[in-house]
């Protein structure tokens, strides 16, 4: 028993170091070079179990999925000279394993090629462009991040990477030019504000005084409404009156004068009659 | 630590059998210790992708405990899938303390103006397989994409319309937008909804000058309200005074017609008793007239040569000339 212990142990552990060099797993989200003395003898892709020959081929993990390299914001220059802050990411992956080992080797290399390309195609695309257009044109904006993707992909291409996209993220105003900004959106709302006071002036003037124009029309046709209807009772009254007269004017003559003696002679009037008035003699009794 | 050293300590006092006992126990302990490697559990929220030899071979979706292939054949990533994620852009909120990232939450608009919008991204993981293997950090990725979604769509609208009507419309486009730039992508995240909290301008002194446009608005319409107050008092106050015009100068019409046509009748009545006998009529009227005025009335005779003033007492004068009137 104890003269198989130590030689049975030696055989399991040749054993796991022999199995532990030759088998390798590829993982779902990896591709694996395997490596020969510095060479890429061949790039696994698929995930599973694999064998190599061991201690001679070692295994490099490059990933196989996507990368999002988010860049850190930079200042630009637009066409129309003003300054603007412009922060993009890309979506890269490793497309050709091989060309990659050759030309890149590590992602963190990758990332340093992509970061400069991306500067340098978005400075100067950039800078192609008016602000205005930049900032607004959502089409413009779109097409451009085509066209800066495209660039960018064609030169990265032959080091097996694939960029997907370069995407502006933000363009923003540095914080000196932001004050301005603010300056300008806080006069723009005073102007709005200033109109809105004098339009609630302007509106309050207008329907007061077309009330009072409403109010003093509607009094003045009233009453010359009113004095058309007295007059239309003047005349109806009138015409009775001359209906009735007219039959006999010297009885009216008396009538109205006798009536006119009573409101005349009120009170004490003095009255002064001639000796040989009718009146008088029909006074004294004669 | 303690259990190799123990033994190791002891060695002297121990027996072969006791080693024995002892190695085979440690044996037995890894050996269950790898057992335990053969189960997992999947929560009610989750998915778990099964790895066989480091290849995806399939989704457990069913909760409980599930059998595997002992490590290092199959391995498990456990994924929320069930979950419905929320994601802040423009602010971040740790237990109910909100507090606001610049950076992502300022943007400019298309008119050049800069304002603050802050949303919410609702999103669930709809392929545990692309959401794993496909992307270096699929979150990150969707904070960028979502910024960038956000951005573009402020950056085509103009500031009034985000911050008053244009909300619904700007959330639909930025939605849209971020669903397209993610499904070219397979990340396994599916966009449930993208919801604005807040479009509106920066806070502070530019803030003010929109809450200033705002009272003034507000102050236009109190002084509209005020001027409508005043023209609902004059106007029917007016139609009131002019109706009233118009009801006196038809009661003055009436009463004057009727008036006309009670004097006249009194006219007509006397005038058909005159047409009778007129020289009677005609002194009685005179008489009943004389009747009315002389009672206080100074009466002067004077003679046809009007020098001389005779003084009659008219009083009396005019009882004799009521009897001998009345005796007529």
């Amino acid at each position: 028993m104890k003269k198989w212990l130590i030689p049975g142990a030696i055989v399991v552990l040749l054993g796991i170091l022999i199995a532990g060099g030759t088998f390798y797993i590829v993982k779902e989200n990896e591709h694996r070079a395997v490596m020969q003395f510095g060479e890429a003898k061949k790039i696994v892709s698929d995930a599973g179990l694999h064998i190599k020959i061991p201690f001679i081929q070692t295994t490099k993990s490059l990933p196989k999925y996507q990368m999002v390299y988010d860049s850190s914001p930079s200042d630009i220059l637009t066409k129309d000279q003003k300054p603007i802050k412009v922060d993009n990411y890309t979506v890269w992956r490793i497309k050709d394993p091989n060309q990659f080992l050759r030309n890149v080797r590590e992602v963190g290399i990758a990332v340093q090629r992509i970061e400069n390309a991306v500067y340098s195609t978005v400075k100067r695309k950039l800078s192609q462009i008016e602000y205005g257009e930049i900032i607004s044109e959502n089409t413009a904006r779109g097409d451009l991040n085509v066209e800066i993707t495209n660039e960018v992909a064609a030169a990265l291409e032959q080091l097996g990477i694939e960029v997907r996209e370069v995407r502006i993220k933000r363009t923003d105003l540095p914080e000196t030019n932001k004050q301005s900004v603010y300056n300008r959106m806080i006069s723009d709302r005073q102007a709005i504000a200033t109109r809105y006071l004098s339009e609630g002036e302007e509106e309050k003037l207008k329907i007061t005084s077309n009330a009072d124009r409403e109010a003093i029309e509607l009094l003045a046709r009233a009453e010359s409404d009113s004095k058309m209807i007295i007059a239309e009772g003047e005349q109806e009254a009138a015409k009775i009156y001359n209906e009735a007269y007219g039959k006999d004017p010297e009885f009216y003559n008396l009538y109205r004068t006798l009536q006119s003696y009573v409101k005349t002679f009120e009170g004490q009037p003095v009255i002064m009659m001639p000796i040989d008035s009718p009146y008088t003699r029909i006074l004294l009794g004669e | 630590m303690e259990f190799e050293s123990r033994p190791k300590q002891e060695i002297p006092q121990l027996s072969p059998k006791t080693i024995k006992l002892i190695v085979a126990g440690a044996i037995m302990l890894l050996v269950l210790l790898w057992g335990t490697t053969m189960f997992y559990t999947v929560q009610e929220h989750e998915h778990a992708a099964v790895l066989t030899l480091g290849k995806y071979t399939k989704t457990v979706e069913e909760p409980g405990l599930h059998f595997k292939l002992p490590y290092p054949i199959e391995e498990v990533e456990l994924v929320p899938a069930k979950l419905l994620q929320r994601m802040e852009i423009g602010y971040r909120d740790h237990n109910g303390q909100i507090t606001v990232v610049e950076d992502e939450a300022y943007m400019i608009t298309g008119d050049e103006n800069i304002v603050s919008a802050d949303a919410v991204v609702e999103w669930q993981i709809n392929d545990v397989r692309n959401y794993l293997f496909n992307i270096s950090d699929p979150e990150e990725f969707l904070r960028n994409t979502a910024v960038a979604a956000i951005r573009s769509v402020m950056g085509a609208n103009e500031l009034d319309f985000a911050i008053t009507d244009g909300k619904t419309v700007i959330q639909q486009q930025a939605k849209d937008q971020l669903v397209e730039t993610l499904n070219a992508y397979d990340t396994g995240i599916f966009i449930v909804d993208l919801k604005f909290q807040d479009i509106e301008p920066p806070p502070g002194e530019v803030a003010a000058a929109f809450a200033e446009v705002t009272n003034a608005r507000e102050e236009k319409n109190t002084k509209i309200n005020q001027a409508n107050q005043y023209r609902n008092e004059r106007i029917p106050k007016a139609r009131g005074e002019a109706q009233a015009l118009l009801e006196r100068a038809e009661a003055q019409k009436q009463s004057r017609i009727l008036n006309a046509q009670g004097d006249v009748a009194q006219f007509n009545a006397m005038y058909a008793e005159y047409t009778n006998s007129p020289a009677v009529t005609r002194d009685r009227l005179i008489l009943e007239t004389l009747e009315k005025i002389l009672p206080s009335a100074q009466i002067f005779i004077t003679d046809s040569g009007g020098d001389t003033v005779s003084y009659l007492p008219l009083n009396e004068l005019m009882r004799k000339g009521q009897t001998g009137g009345g005796g007529q």
